[in-house]
């Protein structure tokens, strides 16, 4: 089972998922490659270390127990798409306590004036917040984005259309660009 | 690429792909949206991760501490490495020879592979297995008698809309193929290779990838018309619904979509989404899409909205593509039940279950169902049914069964090798069964009545490799894709004259990809029009005809 860890960092996806499948052992390679990916994801969305750290564990949990089921060219999606349900289990799962991503945004989009309240807070300052007041499906296709999936790649994620990916990353772009302004027109963005 | 109605949208995600890639040329885009996409990927929010949790997660993992996933591992049918079937010998048999030789050679096949005998099922069948059948003749010269008229339904052959042509699943038995002149007319590229068969309307190809493309080409030139870009890899052979293509996309075990395609600018109209992939080939029948998914369910959808006009609950996963005719709706699922549904409402009509008496002991609790090949032919249903085990494969059933009521008509054992098999309407009425597998394609004709074998078996020659492929007939020709067996590059298409089994022709095809399975799933080319078309692994497709 020993596995250098310096001897995937050449080779693609599709090679060492290969070699995953025939040798558990060479999993290693594939997760050292996407672990800081995937913990960044889920601390992202969930905004919480040790809530991402859970997550991140579940996540490489089940891509290794499923590892069979995934086709050989499209691990960095498959990965992400499990990824991507874990988040939505653990969102369910915080529901009694904590407000879900979702009614955030509601309330975020449903404000008299959300950009104030936000720009207005010097902690509302960084990109983070700034995220926050976009819509769950627009924070989606940029967090994937930030995990370094590309267009095809986000599209296999959540399952939908290039027309639709591209709708939903115009709007969150477009309200993103005008929060950065608000908040540079206010002095808040360093 | 798909236009798209907002370029702006399009040329945004273009910049953002450019920009992961190294973005030494970048498309134009609103300077406004260029610096916001610029400044999140230099103010990445996110926190590192702890490299002692990193550590601490990596060595469990390693250290086997991950339970496997649960329930039976993916059953593939396909692949197996069987020996020759003793095709030959126990046709010599007694009486009831025919009906035991299958489960010897799946017994031989377990014993090849040092596992635990399959459990045989020798006197299993005898209510149902007519006593008086006779043996199959084997030979390498076919006595099958030319088609002398065109079984129903007829069918156009200005056009494949659908896998197997019709929603009946019949083929195009007086298709015109080349011949003895064949040669490459063309050859396009796709990103991966195609787990369907093309099919044709109007002169333009439309074909899905297993890279998640489906793909427009003209027939004539190969020239690619437009690409959309679907929720995942496609598993199915597109289906034309008027000016509408629909493809099937999505991963194993994740949520996936159905997206109905303009034929004319390859722009999306609509997409409908199911909750696991589709294997289930779509057939369109009185105005509906309907397809099973790997959810369980089969669908009906409106084909021009992409609306849910009905759906059915089956119990287990639909991967095989289901059939239509006299009203109803056809599949076999994975829980081994035959499902007879109303077309129009998705009303339960009848089930049926293979008994086991036919199917014997398959020596596990969680068998897989294989329903290889579904048609339906004046007020029967023709299936083939094999049950997969981890161990063994059985050998494939066929089952006659009526279609208005679900009783089963007659059902043998022997027409078939354990491999994929296509069964296919003969003009003089008989069903053909072509069986690519045990080292050698067959090809067997018989009563579409009592399932009694007329004429001879016929065995292709030099056929040993040609397992890893595809096969159709069309005309008085058989087209086989070989996969050459020999690695990479020596793909070939062999076309056969089932009048006296000679080779007419074989076509070397171009590039290093082989043409055996993608997804663990392997198609028939397309022959119409003169023409054959071949989608290779590499995702080239080629086109032949005769010059």
């Amino acid at each position: 089972m020993h596995t250098d860890r310096s001897s995937g960092a050449a080779l693609s996806d599709d090679a060492l998922l290969a070699a995953a499948k025939s040798d558990p052992g060479q999993f290693a390679l594939l997760y050292d490659r996407y672990v800081d990916a995937v913990f960044r994801y889920c601390h992202r969305r969930l905004d919480d270390r040790e809530a991402a750290e859970d997550a991140t564990s579940q996540i490489f949990e089940k891509a290794f127990s499923n590892l069979p089921k995934c086709r050989d060219e499209w691990f960095r999606p498959w990965l992400f798409r499990i990824a991507h349900n874990v988040v939505i289990d653990c969102y369910r799962q915080r529901r009694p306590t904590v407000e879900l991503l979702d009614d955030a945004l509601q309330m975020a989009d449903e404000a008299e004036n959300p950009e104030e309240r936000a720009i207005s807070s010097e902690s509302a300052a960084t990109l983070r917040q700034l995220l926050e007041l976009l819509s769950a499906e627009q924070r989606e296709v940029i967090e994937l984005r930030l995990a370094g999936l590309n267009g095809t790649e986000s599209m296999a994620v959540l399952g939908i259309s290039r027309e639709v990916l591209g709708s939903r990353t115009y709007r969150a772009m477009n309200r993103l660009r005008s929060l950065i302004e608000d908040a540079e027109a206010l002095g808040v963005r360093s | 690429m798909n236009g798209g109605p907002n370029r702006e949208t399009e040329r945004l995600l273009a910049f953002w792909d450019a920009l992961q890639e190294g973005g030494a040329h970048l498309p134009d885009l609103d300077p406004g949206l260029a610096t916001t996409v610029r400044y999140l990927h230099q103010n990445d929010p996110s926190e590192a991760v702890n490299p002692e949790f990193t550590a601490r997660l990596r060595d469990r993992l390693l250290a086997g501490q991950i339970p496997a996933a649960d329930g039976p591992a993916p059953v593939q049918t396909v692949p197996y490495p069987v020996p020759a079937l003793p095709v030959s010998i126990e046709r010599q048999a007694s009486p009831s020879g025919w009906r035991t030789w299958g489960w010897r050679a799946a017994a031989l096949l377990v014993a090849c592979l040092g596992v635990v005998a399959l459990v045989a099922g020798q006197d299993r069948l005898s209510d149902l297995l007519s006593a008086d059948t006779p043996a199959i003749p084997t030979s390498t010269v076919a006595s099958i008698d030319a088609p002398t008229q065109s079984p129903e339904p007829q069918i156009s052959v200005d056009g494949m809309p659908m896998y197997m042509g019709n929603a009946a699943r019949t083929g195009i038995a007086d298709a015109a193929g080349p011949a003895d002149a064949a040669a490459i007319a063309w050859s396009a590229q796709m990103d991966k290779g195609s787990a369907g068969t093309p099919v044709l309307a109007d002169g333009v190809l439309y074909l899905g990838s297993a890279g998640g493309h489906l793909y427009a080409f003209d027939a004539e030139s190969g020239k690619e018309l437009w690409a959309f870009q679907g929720a995942g890899p496609m598993r199915t052979t597109a289906l034309i619904a008027g000016d509408v293509v629909v493809t099937t996309a999505g991963f194993a075990g994740m949520d996936g979509a159905v997206h109905g395609v303009d034929r004319a600018t390859g722009e999306e109209r609509w997409s409908f989404a199911v909750e696991n992939q589709v294997q289930s080939d779509p057939l369109l029948y009185d105005g509906l899409v309907i397809f099973g998914c790997d959810d369980g369910v089969v669908y009906a959808l409106n084909p021009e909205s992409g609306e849910l006009a009905w759906s059915y609950q089956a119990g287990g996963p639909v991967s095989a593509a289901a059939a239509a005719g006299g009203g109803q709706v056809v599949f076999g699922s994975g829980e081994g039940m035959l499902t007879a549904l109303d077309a129009a409402t998705g009303t339960e009509q009848w089930t049926l279950s293979p008994p086991s008496e036919l199917t014997g002991d398959p020596g596990d609790p969680n068998p897989g169902h294989s329903w290889s090949t579904l048609l339906i032919l004046d007020g029967t249903v023709f299936v083939t049914y094999s049950i997969a085990t981890q161990m063994a494969v059985t050998p494939q059933l066929v089952l006659a069964v009526d279609l208005e009521t679900g009783a089963l008509q007659w059902a043998r054992d022997d027409l078939l090798g354990l491999r994929t098999s296509l069964l296919m309407p003969a003009p003089d009425g008989t069903i053909r069964a072509l069986s690519m597998g045990s080292n050698e394609a067959l090809l067997t004709t018989f009563e579409s009545g009592t399932g009694n074998p007329v004429g001879e078996r016929l065995v292709l020659p030099e056929t040993e490799n040609v397992s890893a492929a595809g096969g159709v007939i069309a005309g008085d020709r058989l087209y086989i894709l070989d996969g050459g067996g020999n690695g990479e590059g020596s793909a070939r298409l062999r076309i056969f004259d089932l009048t006296d089994a000679s080779q007419v022709a074989e076509v070397p095809l171009p590039g290093p990809g082989d043409v055996g399975q993608v997804d663990g799933r392997r198609r028939p080319p397309l022959v119409v029009d003169g023409s054959v078309y071949v989608a290779k692994n590499d995702g080239a497709v080629v086109a032949i005809r005769d010059q």
